[in-house]
């Protein structure tokens, strides 16, 4: 068994992976780590699933490299890296090290990040790296430096835990970052006067056990905390000692401040909740010493995003509320190394170990201790300037690694439309299809989880081994070998690693090198684990950095009240409040948020191959309040298309009264490998915060308008479809079974003849045992392939949205060898035992469907989701899906009442 | 001889339900009928009006089956109220100036939402609740509205509220009382709701005046109270009550109360013996019954008088109707039944509160405890039935009245015997249909839940008698199956 480290989000859960023995050696176990201090050994359902997803199939295992027409050809890893540096090389001397530039990702380990900031600005002499945690963190880190001089996460978990309010800014905890939320239940089912706000303009399952829930309007975060500060000064709510001995700033900030907060209906009216509700939550927080503020995406993701960081920080700073058990402001990162990948310096204007590119003392330490050639001077191009840099031709060569942007980034057709303009594009990734890897000169194999090994650092500056149990598949190769060796083919000194453990031990040098008054002093120091040998590095346990000295880490930073501005203080930061910056108008009236859902990762490119993840919402959808669908014409469970002025998609309608007027949301995952046309990077603006460069992803103006369809179907198939030319559905979904894929489908026009084109389209045209029932009138068709008692396939088609019971059907496609009865019911598209329909799955971990959930309830009388977990095991692992257990008990109450 | 006419003014539920009478009677091929209509459209139901938040149609609310007019001969003027009425000589001017004969004459005009005179009431987008237009009207001016508020926390008012709620505004709920629905449930029971209410997101404000309405600051309004606060809002809903709808009576020269109302006997007649009046516009013993089911039974006595007109003695007649009435308001079970204040002299109370579960329950019984007087039930009220059964029939409460609210520590709760029913008990309060009628259904082999609503219309209406209607039907099927055993 290996202790290792989940790669999802930035909880960065321990994990214990136990290869399978000789008997089944494919069968991996995954459970949670019980001495990690994140998880304490709970794992939320994507963790839980990991062992889903580390298969083969479709794994890229050789470099590819594909010419102008095209045509791809796997090649040795020599030829692909001596074509990279060649390339690199007549690029950079033709048009200069700024025509290069690398865009990364925090599912990058620590070491790959290091090796890679290393060339690009120690030896290129370039700063054109940026990484895809400018899209999630980098208003969070904006907002830290200009607050404690310093990236800096103060807090950690437990201080959730210890404290006796907790206030949720912009972030749906419970789906996002699961481990966290149940830490967070659970200390208050201990403590049951522990307060929750949720701050979030959508009633996320995050709120259904808040106290309080403000669905503030997008993009009004710097009124109420504007608001909050005034309220704390009129109130007397100050700590004047801390005030005045360690922070400047004060009377700016609140002088700003107030010019916008200083009225509670006007931040009412900014915000849109009542008056009342907003004088609780001041008139709460003013008296709860012990209080959190947790920031996520919603705050960061905005044309305002580091003011909204710094408003929060303000009001923590103002009441001295930080630095102590249970109190201050607390970031939660998306990614399992985002923090990792700001520590190296992997942002565009960023140097390395938390020094900056614009102080020349700073580059000067650097580039003595790496001995490089040159050192960046400039800050380098940030994401969305980046890949604007490679639309007009600025940027020639560009290496992708570990991350989709044609998916993930704003305005993603320009994106994709700029990647095929790039000369050069290098993507190292796990596959070949990705929609960014589809569009690459040279696709590198990398490693993916379970294969690579080094280090991640989680939201509490914990930092942890990410290590290898699973043999590295074909060619593939780790991302700082292939760093490396294009290092080494440019004749770059410094590049000589063999072993992870040598990149840690230079990061952790560098991170102590002149770190003191009177060289640099940083918090970020982690000299105590220098020299660690291959050995002593895998026996690394988690640790909490500053790391010092070995053995001495820091669970707590700034209780000596000491911050690293030059003055040795912290600032308050004057923020004015600033709208988002494309508005509504009468074309496009709604407001898009993005964000994502409960079971899947990023753009699926992983968690997709899940079959246990693909259950629980398997289709892109857009959610509405059932009454602005009304006034868009649209209807709950239909097809619609999101339009804004950059691009637009096609998904399904949920009408949801959580939602707010006037909003849409749809989430993040969707790529084009796995639906028809569902990539809301697509539709996102492409405007940015000013300091931090991360983009608006929560605020695009859109309308919605009806994607009429003529015809519904579903496909299940054993393997992949094609979907061709004018014979392609107009929608198309591609869900993840268990040894099967499901196509959801809608077409335009008559389907002249379903036979045919669904023979063709499964492959069967001679296939000997083909059930097809045609119900010509009513335009339906229904048909099923078997072998030797075993479905292959089966398709149904009808002009109604009518289609048979997808869970039956997967459980249908499940088994070896189908009954008669099952045979009548795929003739007759239901199944004939009604018991069987278990409904849409609710938990993912134990595949509990919403009816077996319903039956249970009603059988049984249930009234709490503890007594449905007992009975039906649903909810008892990740604990995830208990809101909507809940809901499903209210949901059977009030169908007993009525 | 030449067809009499009858005329009915209004085609609200009470003026649909007599015309449903009078079709099952064969009574509408003795006269000549027309129905004069003031809204645009046949009877709908106003009970589930704010479902038309919720997607249901004008056509799903309709009352009026297809081709309902058209197949009885009975002629309907859609938007064409009456402007007055000549008792002398027995004509009605319609509101466009028609003239119409009558022999007989039926008001079922309804009432209006009771406007306070707050001024600035007459401001844009301050709105009342009442029917589809209002509804339409609410939908427009909610379009581009953030926040809404609704004057008056009682039953209808917190309806509105559901509505402002499910076009997604902020939605502030104002009342003058110290608690929501101050009519129908007490202090212990107004709280309560009040927490459900606002877990629901919708802000309650009790114990405000509200003195006049303004130009808002950053909403289209401005309410200011008595006691110096305010309150602003982008769209206004009244709701403080409704008033008989009594102007055509009154000006024709009708008897009407002091506070209005027309003026009715026992078989709903107004002080002119050739006009009756039903429903909520009609005043019997003093009182207004706000309720549909007291205006079904109107209906009910109002046409059994017409047929036996020439032996009144044979009529059924109105008597009073119970006050008590269980319903759902955004998903909360409210109910409240009689005397549920205890103002009876000499009343004692039982109580029974679950903060956590959120669920409160109130017996009122007499002073010697034997029969019961009233209750209230909040958050859970799956007693209602049983405890209206034994209020309306008057039974002898059990030695320990509290186990009826107590939650059963094992198994079942005590449920109500309905064998012990006497066949006069009316079971469905809202179509007036007694347990006789029941039975007599079943014996004639009417023997599933379907078939019993649809012979004799029971738990066709709220539904809240269908659990009741249940027991009957098991239990007679089991003392049937117990005949048959012996061998009788």
């Amino acid at each position: 068994m290996t202790c290792t480290t989940c790669p999802y989000c930035g909880v960065g859960c321990g994990v214990i992976a136990t290869p399978g023995d000789e008997s089944a050696p494919n069968r991996l176990r995954i459970e949670g780590d019980p001495d990690h201090p994140a998880n304490q050994g709970r794992l939320c359902v994507k963790g839980a699933a990991l062992a889903e997803t580390v298969g083969l199939e479709g794994r890229l295992l050789q470099p590819l490299m594909r010419d102008d027409d095209g045509r791809e050809q796997a090649v040795s890893w020599d030829r692909a890296l001596d074509r990279v540096a060649t390339d690199l090389r007549r690029i950079i001397d033709q048009h200069g090290p700024e025509a290069v530039a690398f865009y990364v990702s925090g599912q990058l380990l620590t070491e790959d990040y290091y090796v890679v900031n290393k060339l690009v600005k120690g030896w290129l002499g370039t700063a054109n790296i940026d990484t895809n945690s400018r899209l999630c963190m980098s208003s969070a880190v904006a907002g830290h430096k200009r607050a404690f001089g310093e990236d800096l996460v103060g807090g950690n978990y437990q201080d959730l835990e210890e404290a006796d309010l907790v206030v949720l800014v912009g972030s749906n905890t419970a789906w996002c970052h699961p481990i966290v939320y149940q830490r967070l239940m659970q200390s208050r089912r201990e403590r049951p006067e522990k307060r929750i706000v949720v701050v979030d303009p959508r009633r996320t399952a995050t709120c259904e056990q808040a106290d309080m829930h403000l669905p503030v309007k997008a993009g009004s975060d710097v009124w109420l905390f504007n608001g909050l500060l005034t309220y704390l000064e009129e109130h007397g709510v100050v700590d004047t000692g801390f005030v005045a001995n360690h922070t400047g700033g004060a009377a700016e900030a609140l002088a700003v401040a107030r010019a916008d907060g200083g009225r509670l209906e006007a931040v009412a009216k900014a915000c849109g909740v009542p008056v009342a509700q907003l004088q609780a939550f001041y008139a709460l927080f003013a008296r709860t010493r012990k209080v959190v503020t947790v920031f996520s995406q919603g705050v960061n993701q905005s044309s305002s995003g580091t003011d909204k960081v710094n408003s929060i920080i303000n009001c923590h700073l103002f009441t001295g509320r930080l630095g102590e058990p249970g109190m201050g402001p607390f970031s939660i990162t998306g990614q399992p190394n985002a923090m990792g990948g700001r520590e190296v310096g992997g942002l565009a204007n960023t140097l390395a170990a938390h020094l900056e590119l614009d102080e020349p003392v700073h580059r000067q330490l650097v580039q003595e201790f790496w001995g490089s050639p040159s050192i960046a001077r400039e800050p380098g191009l940030k994401a969305v300037d980046l890949f604007d840099a490679v639309h007009d031709g600025r940027i020639k060569a560009l290496w992708v690694m570990a991350t989709n942007p044609v998916v993930s980034l704003p305005d993603a057709d320009r994106v994709r439309d700029a990647l095929r303009r790039c000369e050069l594009l290098v993507v190292s990734d796990l596959f070949a299809d990705t929609d960014t890897a589809a569009e690459a000169r040279v696709v590198l194999p990398a490693l993916g989880w379970g294969e690579k090994d080094g280090t991640v650092t989680n939201s509490e500056r914990c930092l942890s081994r990410q290590k290898a149990f699973l043999p590295s598949p074909g060619e593939a190769k780790p991302d700082w070998w292939a760093v490396s060796e294009v290092a080494r083919r440019l004749g770059f000194e410094g590049f000589g690693f063999e072993q992870p453990h040598q990149i840690f031990d230079e990061h952790a040098r560098l991170s102590a090198w002149r770190n003191d008054d009177d060289g640099v002093r940083r918090a970020f120091h982690i000299g105590g684990l220098a020299g660690l040998d291959a050995e002593g590095y895998d026996r690394l346990r988690p640790c909490q950095w500053p790391v010092p000295q070995a053995g001495e880490h820091t669970p707590r930073l700034f209780q000596d009240r000491r911050f690293f501005h030059g003055d040795g203080k912290a600032r308050l930061v004057p923020t004015a409040p600033r709208a988002p910056i494309n508005a509504v108008d009468d074309e496009f009236p709604l407001v898009l948020n993005t964000g994502r859902i409960r079971d899947q990762w990023h753009t699926m490119t992983r968690t997709g191959r899940a079959p246990r993840l693909a259950s629980h919402l398997p289709e892109p959808f857009v959610e509405m309040h059932p009454y602005e669908a009304m006034l868009c014409g649209v209807q709950d469970g239909a097809l619609v298309r999101v339009a804004s002025r950059w691009g637009a998609m096609v998904a399904r309608l949920r009408c949801t009264a959580d939602q707010p007027r006037r909003t849409v949301f749809v989430p993040i995952h969707w790529n084009d490998q796995r639906a028809s046309d569902a990539r809301v990077g697509a539709l996102v603006n492409p405007v940015v915060d000013p300091l931090s460069g991360e983009p608006e992803f929560k605020h695009t103006p859109v309308m919605v308008s009806p994607f009429p369809v003529d015809w519904h179907g579903v496909v299940y198939s054993r393997s992949p479809l094609q979907f061709e030319g004018s014979e392609a559905p107009a929608y198309w979904v591609c869900i993840q079974g268990d040894g099967f894929l499901r196509y959801e489908l809608a077409g335009r026009g008559r389907l002249e003849e379903p036979h045919h084109w669904s023979r063709s389209l499964l492959g069967f045209e001679q296939q000997p045992q083909w059930l097809e029932v045609g119900e010509v009138s009513a335009g339906d068709y229904r048909a099923a392939a078997l072998a030797e008692g075993r479905l292959l396939a089966c398709a149904y088609l009808s002009p109604r949205a009518e289609l048979p019971s997808r869970s039956w059907l997967n459980r249908v496609f499940g088994k070896e060898r189908v009954s008669e009865a099952d045979i009548v019911g795929l003739k007759l598209g239901r199944s004939v035992d009604p018991a069987d329909d278990v409904g849409a799955t609710v938990c993912s971990c134990f595949s509990v469907g919403r009816n077996t959930i319903l039956d249970a309830i009603r059988d049984n009388g249930l009234t709490s989701v503890e007594g449905v977990g007992r009975c039906v095991r649903a909810g008892t692992n990740c604990g995830s899906c208990q809101p909507e257990i809940r809901a499903l008990i209210e949901e059977a109450r009030l169908a007993e009442g009525a | 001889m030449k067809q009499e006419r009858l005329v009915v003014i209004g085609n609200g539920m009470v003026g649909q339900k007599y015309l449903d009478h009078l079709v099952a009677d064969g009574l509408h091929q003795r006269y000549q009928v027309t129905v004069l209509c003031a809204e645009s459209r046949p009877a709908y139901d106003r009970v589930h009006l704010s479902d038309f938040f919720t997607g249901r149609s004008s056509e799903d609310l309709s009352l009026v089956p297809a081709l309902f007019f058209e197949r009885h001969g009975i002629e309907l003027r859609l938007s064409e109220g009456a402007a007055s009425i000549d008792l002398q000589n027995k004509t009605i001017r319609t509101a466009k100036g028609a003239t119409l004969d009558y022999d007989k004459l039926v008001l079922a005009t309804g009432s209006y939402p009771f406007v306070p005179p707050v001024p600035g009431r007459g401001r844009p987008s301050c709105l009342v609740y009442r029917t589809i237009e209002d509804l339409e009207a609410i939908m427009a001016s909610g379009r581009d509205a953030e926040v809404g508020v609704v004057i008056g926390g009682g039953l209808l008012g917190l309806e509105a509220a559901k509505a402002l709620r499910d076009i997604g505004l902020q939605t502030h709920v104002v009342e003058f009382a110290p608690r929501l629905m101050a009519v129908q449930v007490d202090d212990g029971g107004g709280a309560l709701l009040r927490r459900k209410i606002e877990q629901l997101g919708v802000f309650v404000h009790t114990g405000m005046n509200t003195t006049e309405i303004i130009d808002g600051e950053f909403y289209r309004h401005r309410l200011n109270f008595a006691d110096g606060e305010h309150l602003e809002a982008d769209l206004v809903v009244f709701s403080a009550g409704i008033r008989p709808q009594d102007t055509l009576a009154r000006d024709a020269g009708l008897a009407v109360g002091e506070r209005g109302g027309i003026v009715i006997d026992n078989h709903c007649r107004t002080s002119d013996p050739d006009v009756y009046a039903i429903g909520e516009c009609a005043l019997w013993g003093g009182r207004i019954y706000g309720l549909v089911a007291p205006g079904y039974q109107m209906a009910s006595a109002a046409v059994s008088h017409l047929r036996h007109r020439r032996d009144e003695a044979l009529a059924v007649p109105f008597t009073g109707a119970d006050m008590s009435t269980k319903l759902k308001l955004m998903g909360v079970d409210v109910a409240s039944l009689g005397d549920a204040h205890a103002s009876t002299p000499g009343a004692c109370c039982y109580r029974y509160e679950d903060e956590r579960k959120q669920i409160y329950k109130k017996l009122v019984v007499s002073e010697d405890g034997r029969r019961l007087l009233g209750g209230v039930l909040v958050g859970d009220a799956r007693e209602y039935n049983t405890l209206l059964q034994l209020m309306l029939n008057d039974m002898a409460l059990p030695e320990t009245p509290e186990q009826l609210i107590l939650p059963a520590a094992r198994g079942a709760a005590p449920t109500l015997d309905v064998t012990r029913l006497p066949d006069s008990a009316t079971l469905c309060q809202c179509q007036n249909v007694t347990k006789g009628t029941l039975c007599r259904a079943i014996a004639e082999g009417h023997c599933d839940l379907a078939a019993i609503k649809q012979c004799t219309g029971a738990a066709t209406g709220c539904g809240s008698c269908e659990p009741l209607v249940q027991t009957l039907l098991d239990t007679s099927g089991v003392a049937a199956d117990a005949l048959t055993e012996v061998g009788i």
